[in-house]
């Protein structure tokens, strides 16, 4: 399963700390899970609002704190074409307050916001012919925003949901935005709940898009930090990109950069009313609650919000690939590449068997890319698999990345991992060796299960994904049963060269 | 409602959904409450204790028992790290643990250890460290007598096996290779240099180093850093607390060797302050600056925990990233860092911006320096600050072994066994004044390191406006 952890997601706040650690969100160790004797499908209350809320509530008693989740099931991937990035800088424009967190005079602030996005549409619009702007009109008209943006500064107190949160002494306050969903959460001592009703219900339908235009420059830099200036992040665009033709799972989920400079406030306003509509909510509570009270909590809050209508989805089906496809990323960085198979997404049963096989290539030191490629012929510094790139909702990649030890080169790599595709073809797995990637992944679920966040992490995850968070409580049984030739039939019928992209880094 | 449920528990949720009904049937339209109006129950909070032991030969060990999975943790921290690699040798240190974990012991070949932890889903790691070396055991309860046996011989016996050595320095080599290729990860490491400048802490591994590393070095390393004076354990997990006991006795009890560790002197003996440049042709700049700050535990620690949350690194109020990012649009990442430890601080502020807004982040970031250190914080900034600090305070405790390693790690600092519940009375009754003069006495804006990364146009244009500013060029070689 291994799907939390690899996950590409685009948080709102990065510490000094995650600065360093946010690679392994790419390229990290791989996370999943089985069942144990936690009984976690006894523990579990579910239950539905009137409006579509989907609530799962988990009580754990370890320590005076409480973890909240709340999971909306639209992201990215949900975007239409031209507006790339809207889902990600809507995720960091849900900070910026409500008509009543942040308001000193709402009514006005209407009216000043009003006037802010006609004149950035205005804007937009004379940037967008280029060459051909007026520039005396460009001026003009980013003096009246700037105008605009200091008469509206009395008009509100900036970042109060953060500051309310952290005097009242919430941890971990941010959100992410995957091409799946987006996601926003927050722990709190666990006599606070009502805090977090009171800030989420509130969001979740009254948000006031302040700042819009600082925080597009924000999430600009934030492009310019995590994907033009970083090599992975490079090389993940365009591999990404390659191997999918039509299907929304090609574009980032920051976005283009010529997308996000031109998203605007309507653009908005339109993408929160559906995307955040309740019925495509979930809300998850781990920790030192009473589940009683805390559902009265959540009905009153959260009950409130009105029914919207949430359009059907078209998906545009990716065609089956034809034939091999190759691009080189040119970049000031030492070689490294990225190859990705595509395959179906859950329920298909072929989801699992790409769990054990991600485990067998690359999981601890026994793995066997570990052993041959690092170990062995010495020619990676690392070399990792991870399955379901770049999300879960829709038939994803099976992805391999690696980076080459000097002095090889990296197509001797490349021939290297293909072999070991074709072992895998061609010869099944061992009793023991597939015993023992079971095991792993049944003790990386016990691992998870040791924080509130975590629990809340994963058990709200499938319930967006698939309706259904008791994925998790059926994954031991689901894994178990996968035998040596049905992980030999998944490889033959998915790991083809027709089937595959490779994306490699090159310096010149 | 889970279909596994029993009777009762459905009885009891008809109940409370007809309640929660009845209640919005009944009352008027819910509107929200004023959020600053809600009141709250008092929190219980009562930390579970830890028990200590140590053995007759120094090894002290902290104990908690959770019995939630049925798992075993450790955390060891064993004074290491790459502050006391010898000249020429940086690098050692951190090269003596992974091979210690990966190049067998006297009883087990290396392969073997791979394939029982592997087998076993169980995980022995060190981590890397310039003050304090990290290992961590994870292990099912069910094989943990045998995991914490393999853990014994690796501290104890380890074999550094020259195949295994040999894949180390090349993987550290490689690592070493690709440093520049990430502009965040250099620029943290180069800051760090220039500001331990003239101190071992500022010394870093580079290919040539690791090239002259042997194998009796890490035997050297070895010998003097692990031995059970210089360590701390601590272990939570589902165990008697008697048993646990008795099983690390067993492993470790008989341990007696006598490490070797020459004192390192505290840096900043004197600070000297300077702006550097490294010229790297990528789209955003990345900037750090930094100063010595107050040791922890010492009387101006307090306040200047408080200086540095309101700073840059108390939220998106705190001063660097309002008006850096929120208000400017200037940085996604930006904010200030303070590490504390026993003999000396570190604080320093940082952003990533576009080429041409890096002088004016710059210019913000010493402004707001500047202003605090004229002015201090206000009242209401020094009680937002102690609010968060205070009410957050429960999350020091939010796991058992997060609540046993922080006695560790205490121990290993020599700090007194209740230093966080001292911490907390101390940021309660801190009085303004003393915020103030600590802002004055601490902060020197105008003399401290500052590293900027990025692209030689950038350096151009940011050199007109810092002439001081000196270009360096680093090599690994």
């Amino acid at each position: 399963m291994a799907k939390l952890k690899n996950r590409p997601i685009i948080i709102i706040r990065l510490s000094f700390l995650t600065l360093i650690l946010l690679l392994l969100i790419f390229f990290g160790a791989t996370v999943s899970f089985a069942q144990n004797g936690t009984d976690l499908d006894k523990r579990v209350r579910s239950f539905t609002l009137k409006n579509g809320i989907r609530v799962l509530i988990l009580e754990r008693h370890i320590s005076p704190t409480v973890s909240f989740y709340i999971r909306v099931k639209a992201g990215a991937v949900d975007e239409i074409e031209g507006k790339t990035g809207l889902a990600h800088l809507l995720e960091h424009m849900m900070f910026k307050g409500t008509k009543t967190i942040g308001a000193t005079n709402y009514r006005k602030e209407r009216e000043v916001l009003s006037e802010i996005s006609k004149t950035g549409d205005l804007l937009d619009q004379e940037r967008a012919k280029g060459d051909k702007a007026n520039k005396d009109q460009v001026e003009k008209l980013k003096e009246r925003l700037s105008a605009l943006q200091k008469s509206h500064r009395p008009l509100y107190k900036s970042n109060e949901i953060d500051r309310i949160y952290n005097e009242n002494g919430a941890v971990h306050i941010n959100a992410s935005t995957g091409q799946d969903m987006i996601t926003y959460h927050v722990s709190l001592p666990a006599n606070k709940a009502e805090l977090w009703a009171r800030i989420e219900s509130d969001r979740m339908s009254n948000p006031v898009l302040r700042e819009f235009y600082q925080e597009r420059d924000v999430v600009m830099e934030e492009r310019r930090q995590r994907t033009d200036s970083d090599p992975d992040g490079q090389l993940y665009e365009k591999f990404a990109a390659a191997a999918f033709m039509v299907h929304p799972y090609r574009r980032p989920i920051i976005g283009w950069a010529n997308d996000i400079s031109f998203l605007s406030m309507t653009d908005m306003e339109q993408f929160f009313l559906w995307t955040h509509a309740p019925q495509n909510m979930v809300i998850t509570v781990v920790g030192d609650v009473e589940t009683a009270k805390i559902r009265r909590l959540i009905e009153n809050y959260f009950g409130r919000i009105p029914m919207r209508p949430s359009p059907a989805r078209h998906e545009t089906k990716e065609p089956p690939q034809t034939g091999e496809k190759r691009i080189t990323v040119r970049f000031d960085a030492n070689e490294q590449l990225a190859i990705g198979y595509h395959k179906p997404a859950l329920p298909s049963p072929d989801d699992y068997r790409f769990d054990l096989i991600e485990a067998i290539l690359s999981r601890g030191r026994t793995s066997r890319f570990y052993k041959t490629l690092v170990e062995t012929q010495g020619i990676a510094e690392s070399v990792s698999a991870v399955n379901g790139l770049p999300g879960s909702r829709y038939p994803n990649l099976f992805a391999i990345f690696a980076t080459v030890r000097s002095p090889h080169k990296i197509d001797k790599l490349a021939g290297a991992i293909d072999s070991m595709i074709d072992d895998l073809k061609k010869t099944p797995v061992t009793d023991v060796e597939l015993r023992k990637v079971k095991n792993q992944l049944q003790a990386d679920f016990i691992r998870r299960q040791n924080s509130n966040e975590g629990l809340a992490g994963i058990l709200s995850y499938y319930e967006t994904l698939l309706g259904d968070w008791r994925y998790i409580v059926n994954y031991e049984k689901n894994i178990e049963s996968i035998t040596p030739l049905e992980i030999r039939d998944a490889a033959n019928r998915y790991l083809s060269q027709d089937n595959r992209t490779i994306a490699i880094m090159k310096k010149d | 409602m889970s279909k596994h449920s029993s009777p009762r528990l459905i009885i009891i949720f008809l109940i409370t959904f007809i309640i929660g009904q009845s209640g919005i049937l009944s009352a008027a339209p819910f509107s929200l409450p004023d959020h600053a109006k809600l009141t709250y129950g008092p929190l219980k909070f009562d930390p579970p204790q830890p028990s200590r032991i140590t053995m007759p030969n120094g090894l002290t060990v902290y104990i908690i028992e959770n019995h939630e999975l049925p798992v075993v943790k450790i955390t060891l921290i064993v004074k290491s790290g790459t502050m006391y690699d010898p000249p020429g040798k940086e690098g050692v240190s951190e090269l003596t643990a992974s091979v210690m974990r990966t190049g067998g012991t006297l009883k087990m070949a290396p392969q073997a250890i791979d394939e029982t932890l592997d087998y076993y889903a169980a995980t022995i790691e060190a981590g890397k460290g310039l003050e304090q070396i990290q290992w961590s055991l994870f292990s099912l309860k069910k094989d943990f007598e045998e995991v914490l046996g393999i853990f014994s011989q690796i501290l104890r016996e380890p074999l550094f096996d020259e195949g295994r050595l040999k894949l180390g320095k090349d993987l550290k080599s490689e690592e070493i290779r690709r440093l520049a290729d990430d502009p965040q990860n250099w620029a943290f490491k180069e800051f760090n240099r220039l500001l331990y400048q003239g101190n071992p802490r500022g010394r870093l591994p580079s290919l040539s180093t690791i090239k002259n590393i042997q194998k009796s070095d890490l035997v050297e390393c070895h010998r003097r850093h692990y031995a059970p004076e210089n360590m701390i354990m601590a272990l939570s997990g589902d165990i008697r607390r008697e048993d646990a006991e008795m099983l690390l006795r067993k492993a470790f009890g008989d341990w007696n060797a006598k490490g070797q560790i020459a004192p390192v002197a505290a840096p900043f003996k004197p600070f000297s302050p300077g702006s550097y440049y490294i010229v790297k042709e990528t789209p955003q700049t990345i900037i750090v600056t930094g100063q010595s700050a107050p040791k922890k535990g010492s009387d101006a620690y307090y306040a200047f925990d408080v200086i540095d949350f309101v700073l840059g690194s108390g939220g998106f109020r705190s001063r660097i990233f309002q008006e850096v990012r929120t208000n400017r649009g200037l940085a996604y990442s930006t904010g200030s860092f303070y590490r504390a430890r026993r003999d000396y601080g570190v604080f320093g502020a940082y952003a990533m911006t576009k080429s041409a807004s890096a002088p004016t982040a710059l210019h913000v970031i010493q402004d707001i320096m500047k202003n605090v250190k004229r002015d201090g914080l206000s009242p209401k900034e020094i009680d937002g600050a102690k609010k968060a600090i205070l009410n957050s305070f429960v999350f020091q405790f939010d796991s058992l072994h997060q609540i046993v390693t922080q006695q560790a790690l205490l121990a290993f600092d020599k700090l007194p066994a209740d230093f966080l519940q001292q911490y907390r009375q101390r940021i309660t009754s801190l009085p303004p004044a003393e915020i103030r003069k600590t802002a004055a006495n601490v902060l020197t804006p105008d003399d401290s390191i500052t590293l900027i990364l990025g692209s030689e146009a950038g350096y151009l244009h940011i050199k007109e406006i810092y002439p001081d500013l000196k270009r360096i060029i680093v090599n690994y070689d």
